[in-house]
Parts: structure tokens; C-alpha cells; sequence
């Protein structure tokens, strides 16, 4: 109303150019031209009405809430979008790749064995691979404020077994309620089944121990009253691994600053979640179940128990102690003995195993029996001569379990200077991340045992719930593994340099249901959207897709150690040659400069070459920075300060900015996101590349007669058919050829 | 042709025809402002900030590109490339670092654009490397201290 009362009667409905309407104070003024002469006629008192529709007013940027600082001619605002420098995109192009397979684990050492400067772009990019995911994989763990945080979970869990609450003291992942509420309940409902599963899978395991016949008795009975507390104890362990489970998986402790996190903030990172790692401890388990205590007391048990044997098979989900000590070694030690015994697809001929058994006097007492697993190897014809008795599956209750931590200090792990804590965390970091993976192992091998379909359990080291749900790290896991004396080439000790992925990376769509052991990998760089289709096209359409072999051709005897690879496509530019840099994880074009002659250096006493590029003056080093792309100013910022401040000049024309968001805790408990800063920088974007030409290089052909393992056999005697070995030996009779060789249909 | 007469710093008197001369905006703007008879000046125009050696490179440069069309209008939303370099002049350039930069001083302070951009394009090519190879390839230290080149490694920021 008030508008309305300041506007006059006639000039609101007045849109005349050559309105000839005297004025008059509250009826009407006079017509004026646009002050910024954009045509427009309308009377004055529409003035500021029509700064809001004229083209040549100065406003500022559709994207000023998301930091570009510009102001234009709002005729030009279509056209500064194209460069905006907020109008960032994000490549959220994926690839895969499986992890290195058991059988090709060798090769893969030899390839990234000395491999100090990366040439090769496709281990180039696949170490960056490797990268990301180790850090992906790192699990935040305060003990103190996992233990703080216990009793805090606990209240929120709804706890239905009315057993005696053990405070568990394996350090639990922390969780920030407040912020994982809802995420947290359905990691603990995940748990929660997963750990049912776990313990289906491990009844089933022992109680197919039990099946096995041919059994020698080794072991005493356990005492009446141990076993009793046993039970009670295996009943509280039982809930109270659940709580633990369901207390701790897909729980985060975020500090919120740390580096990687504020990286996440700006949205530019392609990683998975980052957290900070501080393991106090490890908790053991085997397939999910803690096993330490009980595998003491079952140790202590049998006085009888050959020492010989205590390294034998364990069947999954009951260990003994592995070194035969009192004090028991870590579980998992001694688990890992099953792949000695138990491998991937095969049993040994003379395996044994010591399985926990329900005497045959007594149903309710348990003794080892020392079970030869030739027995069981063919699992279509049992080999029990007699009907098996089920009674014992009624005494799976008895077998004890405790949780209890175990220092994995005796292990030896040695100290990792880039604090991986773990010496292969590469295997480990891979190993469980797989599941049935056919190139990787198995959780269990499934066998028929007197008709029941019976998993064998045959990792060596927890699920990943399990994982999760303690403090345990994954180098600490994978250490354990490392222990496995019968696999000891598991152990890597240079997790950064040796790859662990294929080096062939597949596009699978994202819709397209992966396998678990497949990992993905994002993109997530950002770029200016005038940037983007340039690299979408060149790396990802032109590099990544030629890295297979096409771009990137690697000699034909790469599976057997050779290193050597050639790069058969160039960008057109005469000399131009794509690098990769390791800091920036991104592709770059590097162009081949006429040799510069060097001159010899008259001043300089020394003999030494000034620098000359600082002594130009600071408008001639913008204008030569003008020519560079986003790759190139990354570099050339991180030279020294004057190139820094050269750079920098120029980050509003050619750089991006980045918000990047914090979170804001307010006094009445409730939080916000809100903007922290704008950040400032470069794409990784390279100029781009319009036409790829064939590099002038040798064929393969010729490295190959120098390759080292090109090992040329010369056979001098004549080979044998196989169909000639048999007509030969029948024609030994004396038939005809003719006779003996079968007619062709 | 007429001539003009050009002192280089060295206090050394070259002498370049008048037409090529004037793809300097600098030496266009000096003869505009000189009262110049036809008979000429024997006064030689001083150039304190550029050497007659590097005269001659400009002038050879001046005398190539005589016939060239007027560069466009410089777009600065247009992508610049490094890689539309003559043959002619890259072989132009194949000179030393010191000759390279004081060539595009000597263009700069000539306000000569066409070089400029040709001799800027061939530094912007040498650095399109890796920060490694900047520090070889030009003698630059860096004066970054530890945590910073650290956070810097760490952010990928500018």
C-alpha cells in the first residue's frame, strides 16, 4: 500500500514512450531515458523499477552465494556463467578394478618392484588407486573415547538378554551419536544379523569336527565346573558380542579438522570416508568370535596335547594355542593355521585337525580328537562306517568363549615410517575387502558331509563387520595374516610401491550390480564447466580408456616380470608426451620444447645459471602464466612465492572457488552446516587435446628379441602327438595305421 | 627506404627502416611525438633498456613477420595455446634462456605484441612441467618453508 501510495495513478499503468500526460505532484511526472541508455523511456518515477529489468546495470553474479566475485551487465551474466568461477562441476566418472589374485600376486611384485618415478600411465594411475583406497580404509579408533562412549551406546541400544553386562575392553570404534544416529542403528541392525550369521556359520563348522570318524582321543575331559562356567560365561560373551557388534559398526569418530575431512568439506574429494587412526589395541577374533580365552583353557585342559599337533589344522571357530606356550599366542595366529590345511579348493592327503568332541562316554564332556582330514576329503562318500550321532550338536552351547584383547606386540610387527600401522595393510586393506572373489579367497569352503551342506571355515581373519566392530586396525589384521607361515609371501613390505589392483581397470555401469571384491573408484575432481568436456574426453574417454593395453602397451611377457611398456599415442603437438603427477593425482600434457641452448653464464663467477624467469617483471610472468592450463598452474604455484603470487592473480580468472562447510554446534544442542570459507584454486584440467597421432617407436617386436625373459626353447628332439603316441604303440603289433585310427564322422 | 637511427643501451647506433621499426608501438608512439623533418633527424632514438644485439634479434623477428595480419583482439575467455608456434619461429628461438628473456624484455619494453606472445609461449611451454623440473629447468629456489610446502602437498590449493 505504501508503494502504491508512492507511485502515481497515472505512471502505474503508464507504459508509453510518448506518454504526453502533463505531470503533476501525486498524478503523474515526467518521462526520462534510461540514465545507462539502454533505450528505455518511462517516467521518472519508475527509476528504480526499471534497474531491475535494465541490461546494462551492473549486477552481480547469479552466483555470488557460492563465492564468484564478479559483477557485470546483466547482458552479460549468460555469458560469464560459461566462466564463472563458481560454476564448478564434479567428474563423478567411476572405474573398477578386482584386486590382484593370489596366482598373480608374483608378477605384479616384479612389475612394481624399483619403481621410483612412475612413467608408466597405467601404474601410474593404478598405485593412485591403491592410495586412495588405503586411506579410504583407515578406521578411526579412540580407545578412551570408545570406552567413554560404551556405556553412552549402550543406553541407546535396546539390550533384550538380561545376562550380566561385561564391559567390553576391545576398544569399540567411537561413535558420534549425534551425528550417525540414524546410520548408526542400521549398522547395528547389520551387525546384529551378520553376527547371527557368524554364528550359524561356526555351530555348523564345529559340529562337522564332530562328524568326522576315525578319531584318536588326546585330550582330557574338561573339569564339571570349569564347564559350567563355561557356559555361563560363553552365554554373557554371546550377548555381549552382539552388544559389541552392534555398539561399534560404521561408527566414526570424526575430528572434524583433520585434513582429509576438511578435503571431504569442499567436496572435492573422491575418497570414501577419511578418518583418523589411533589404535590402542586389538581384539582377536576368528570369523567374528573371540577365541583367545577359550583356546587357554582348552589348552590347559590337555596335558596330552602333542605339542607337534597344536600346530595343526584348528577347525574354524576353536583354536588352540598356535606355539604351543601357556600363555596363547593370538587367535588368529593359530586360525590362520586352517589355510595350511584346510586351502582354497583342496585338502591335503594327510591333514589332521583338532576339533572339540563330545566324549563318547560321557555326552556332556568334551575332549580333543585329532580328525585326519583324508577322511574328509571326499565329501560325496562319507566316510563314516556308522550312523552319526547327533547328540552333540546339543553341546555346542558348552564350548567356551571369552572376548578378550589380544597384544598383537608378539607378532613383530615391525614399525611402518609412514605409520600405516601394518606392514602389509595393502593385504589386508584388500584381503577383506573380499569375499567370493574367485581370484581372491574364500570365506568357506562348502562341502557335503553326510548329507549336510557344511561351510569350512577358510579366512583367516574377521569379516569386515567384525573388522568394524572393534578397534582392531586392518595393517594389525593383516599382520596376523602375515604370520601365516604357510603363506608368508602375503607379507608386503612396501604397501605404497607394490600394487595389489589390476592393472587393467574395467568401466562397469554404476546401475550394474558389482561383485563385493570389485572396488570402485571415483573421479571427483573439480573443474571449471568450461573444463569439463575436455577432460571427460581426454581422460577419461582417451587416456583411461587406452591405459588396457592401447595407449599404454606393455610387453607380452609383463606376467612374467618385464617391465618394459611403450606409449604408442601422442597428443598431436609435435613432441607433446601426457605425464602423471602423483601430488596432484591427475593426467597432464607436457609439451616438447625446442632445446633451449644454454649459454654459457659470463657474470657469474661460479659458472652458475641465474634465475631469470624471477628477474622478469611481474606483468611479463602474468601474461606468460596466461598461457598456462590448470595443471601447469598447480605446478608452477608450488615453485616459490613469486610464482604463488603470480598464480594467484590470476585464480579469479582462471581458477574455481570452492565452498567449504563446517559444522556449527549451538548452544541449544541443535546444529547447522554452514559456510566456513571459500577456497580458492586450480583444476587439474590439461589444454586439451583435439587429435592423438601415433608415436614413433619401435615395434614390440624388437624389444622382444632383447627381452630379458624372452627365453627361446629350441627343441631338438621331435614332440609326440598324443593321438600318434597311442596309434604307435598299437601299430607296435603289428596292425596297420589304418586299423587303429578312428574314422572321421 | 627511409631509416631511423636507434641507440641501444651499449651506446651502440643501429640502423632499422622506419616501416618495420613502427611495429613498435613504443618506437610509433617516440616518432609521433619527435618533430621530424624529411630530411631526418641524425639523432638517434635512445632505447636504453634493450641492447643492439638484442636489436638485431628484433629486427630480423620485425622483418620476418612484416606482412602479418594485426593479431586479434585478445579474448580472455578463449583457451590460450601454447602449441600454434611457427616452425620459423621456434627455430627463431632456439636460443639460450638469458637471449629468450631478454628478448621478451626487449618486446615488452617495445610493446612489440606478436613477439611477446611467441616468446611467452616458448617460457609457458618450458614450464608445463612438473614443479621438479621448473626448479631445474630455471634455477628457481623456492622459498617456501617446510610446513608450508607440506600444507601446500597436503591441500593441492593455491
Amino acid at each position: 500500500m505504501e508503494e502504491e501510495v508512492q507511485q502515481h495513478s497515472h505512471c502505474v499503468n503508464c507504459v508509453s514512450r510518448r506518454c504526453m500526460t502533463r505531470p503533476e505532484p501525486g498524478i503523474a511526472c515526467d518521462l526520462i531515458g534510461c540514465p545507462l541508455v539502454c533505450g528505455a523511456v518511462f517516467h521518472s518515477c519508475k527509476a528504480d523499477e526499471h534497474r531491475l529489468l535494465c541490461p546494462f546495470e551492473r549486477v552481480p553474479c547469479l552466483n555470488s552465494n557460492f563465492g564468484c566475485p564478479f559483477t557485470m551487465a546483466r547482458n552479460k551474466v549468460a555469458e560469464h556463467l560459461e566462466v564463472c568461477p563458481a560454476s564448478v562441476v564434479c567428474c563423478t566418472m567411476e572405474w573398477n578394478r578386482w584386486p590382484v589374485s593370489y596366482a598373480d600376486r608374483k608378477s605384479y611384485e616384479n612389475l612394481s618392484r624399483d619403481v621410483d618415478e612412475v612413467a608408466q600411465l597405467d601404474m601410474a594411475l593404478a598405485l593412485q588407486d591403491q592410495r586412495m583406497l588405503l586411506e579410504s580404509l583407515k578406521v578411526a579408533t579412540m580407545m578412551s573415547k570408545a570406552t567413554d562412549k560404551i556405556s553412552e551406546t549402550r543406553e541407546q541400544i535396546s539390550v533384550k538378554s538380561s545376562v550380566q553386562e561385561i564391559p567390553c575392553t576391545n576398544g569399540l570404534v567411537s561413535v558420534d551419536e549425534e551425528s550417525y544416529g540414524a546410520l548408526y542403528q542400521a549398522t547395528v541392525e547389520t551387525t546384529r544379523s551378520l553376527a547371527a550369521a557368524l554364528d550359524i556359520l561356526n555351530s555348523a563348522t564345529r559340529d562337522i569336527g564332530m562328524l568326522n570318524t576315525s578319531l584318536s582321543v588326546t585330550t582330557d575331559k574338561m573339569d564339571e565346573s570349569n564347564r559350567e562356567s563355561f557356559q555361563e560365561r560363553n552365554l554373557k560373551d554371546e550377548d555381549h558380542l552382539h552388544e559389541e557388534e552392534m555398539g561399534a559398526v560404521g561408527g566414526v569418530d570424526h575430528n572434524g579438522i583433520s585434513q582429509n575431512a576438511q578435503s571431504e568439506q569442499n567436496g572435492s574429494s573422491d575418497l570414501l570416508c577419511d578418518l583418523s587412526t589411533t589404535s590402542l589395541g586389538t581384539a582377536v577374533l576368528c570369523n567374528g568370535f573371540p577365541l583367545e580365552n577359550m583356546c587357554s583353557q582348552i589348552k590347559d585342559q590337555d596335558q596330552n596335547f602333542p605339542r607337534d599337533s597344536i600346530d595343526s589344522n584348528i577347525e574354524n571357530g576353536e583354536c588352540a594355542a598356535a606355539d604351543g606356550t601357556s600363555e596363547p599366542s593370538s587367535s588368529l595366529l593359530v586360525a590362520a593355521q586352517l589355510r595350511e590345511i584346510i586351502p582354497f579348493s583342496a585338502l591335503p592327503d594327510s591333514a589332521f585337525q583338532h576339533i572339540l568332541m563330545p566324549d563318547e562316554d560321557d555326552e556332556e564332556d568334551l575332549y580333543w580328537k585329532k580328525v585326519d582330514l583324508g577322511d574328509v576329503k571326499d565329501v560325496d562318500d562319507p566316510p563314516f562306517s556308522h550312523t552319526p550321532s547327533f547328540k552333540f550338536l546339543s553341546n555346542s552351547w558348552y564350548i567356551p568363549k571369552e572376548d578378550k584383547a589380544v597384544d598383537t606386540s608378539d607378532l613383530e610387527v615391525a614399525e611402518d615410517p609412514m605409520d600405516l600401522q601394518g606392514i602389509d595393510l595393502i593385504t589386508a586393506a584388500l584381503l577383506f575387502c573380499l569375499g567370493d572373489s574367485p581370484g581372491g579367497r574364500g570365506i568357506s569352503d562348502s562341502r557335503m558331509v553326510d548329507v549336510y551342506h557344511i561351510d569350512f571355515g577358510t579366512q583367516t581373519f574377521s569379516l569386515p563387520s567384525a573388522i568394524l566392530a572393534t578397534n582392531t586396525m586392518v595393517g594389525e589384521i593383516a599382520s596376523a595374516s602375515a604370520c601365516d607361515h604357510a603363506n608368508p609371501q602375503l607379507s608386503n613390505p612396501s604397501p605404497f610401491q607394490t600394487l595389489g589392483l589390476d592393472l587393467v581397470l574395467e568401466c562397469v555401469a554404476r546401475y550394474q550390480p558389482k561383485q563385493r571384491s570389485m572396488f570402485t573408484f571415483v573421479c571427483g575432481q573439480l573443474f571449471r564447466r568450461k573444463e569439463f568436456p575436455s577432460h571427460f574426453k581426454n581422460v577419461h574417454g582417451d587416456i583411461h580408456a587406452g591405459l588396457n593395453g592401447w595407449m599404454e602397451q606393455r610387453c607380452p611377457l609383463a606376467y612374467y616380470g618385464c617391465t618394459y611398456s611403450q606409449r604408442r599415442f601422442c597428443p598431436s603437438t609435435q613432441g607433446a608426451k601426457i605425464i602423471h603427477d602423483r601430488h596432484l593425482r591427475s593426467f597432464g600434457v607436457q609439451p616438447c620444447v625446442s632445446t633451449v641452448l644454454e649459454e654459457p653464464s659470463r657474470n657469474c663467477v661460479l659458472g652458475l645459471r641465474s634465475d631469470h624467469l624471477s628477474s622478469l617483471p611481474f606483468e611479463v610472468l602474468q601474461h606468460i602464466a596466461g598461457f598456462l592450463d590448470g595443471f601447469s598452474l598447480c605446478q608452477l604455484a608450488c615453485v616459490s612465492r613469486l610464482m604463488r603470487d603470480v598464480c594467484g592473480s590470476l585464480l579469479q580468472s582462471r581458477g574455481m572457488v570452492i565452498l567449504q562447510w563446517g559444522k556449527k554446534k549451538y548452544p541449544e544442542g541443535n546444529s547447522s552446516w554452514q559456510i566456513k570459507e571459500k577456497v580458492w584454486r586450480f583444476s587439474t584440467a590439461f589444454c586439451s587435446v583435439n587429435e592423438w597421432k601415433f608415436a614413433d617407436i619401435l615395434s614390440m617386436a624388437d624389444h622382444l628379441k632383447t627381452c630379458s625373459y624372452n627365453v627361446v626353447q629350441k627343441q631338438e628332439e621331435a614332440v609326440p602327438l598324443p593321438c600318434m603316441c597311442v596309434t604307435r604303440e598299437l601299430t607296435k603289433e603289428g596292425r596297420s595305421l589304418r586299423s587303429v585310427l578312428k574314422p572321421v564322422l | 627506404m627511409p631509416s631511423i637511427r636507434l641507440q641501444g643501451s651499449d651506446g651502440e647506433i643501429f640502423e632499422v627502416d622506419v616501416e618495420l621499426a613502427k611495429q613498435s608501438v613504443t618506437i610509433k608512439a617516440m616518432l609521433e611525438d619527435l618533430v621530424m623533418d624529411d630530411e631526418g633527424d641524425d639523432d638517434p632514438i635512445p632505447l636504453t633498456n634493450v641492447n643492439v644485439a638484442i636489436l638485431k634479434k628484433v629486427t630480423q623477428w620485425c622483418t620476418h613477420h612484416k606482412d602479418d595480419p594485426p593479431p586479434p583482439e585478445d579474448d580472455e575467455n578463449k583457451e590460450k595455446q601454447t602449441d600454434d608456434i611457427t616452425v620459423w619461429d621456434q627455430e627463431f628461438l632456439k636460443v639460450g634462456q638469458r637471449t629468450l628473456f631478454e628478448l621478451i624484455l626487449a618486446a615488452n619494453y617495445l610493446d612489440i605484441e606478436g613477439l611477446l606472445n611467441v616468446t611467452c609461449k616458448t617460457v609457458a611451454s618450458m614450464i608445463k612441467e612438473k614443479t621438479e623440473e621448473i626448479h631445474k629447468t630455471f634455477t628457481v629456489e623456492s622459498d617456501f618453508t617446510e610446513e608450508e610446502e607440506a600444507q601446500m602437498r597436503k591441500e593441492k590449493l593455491v
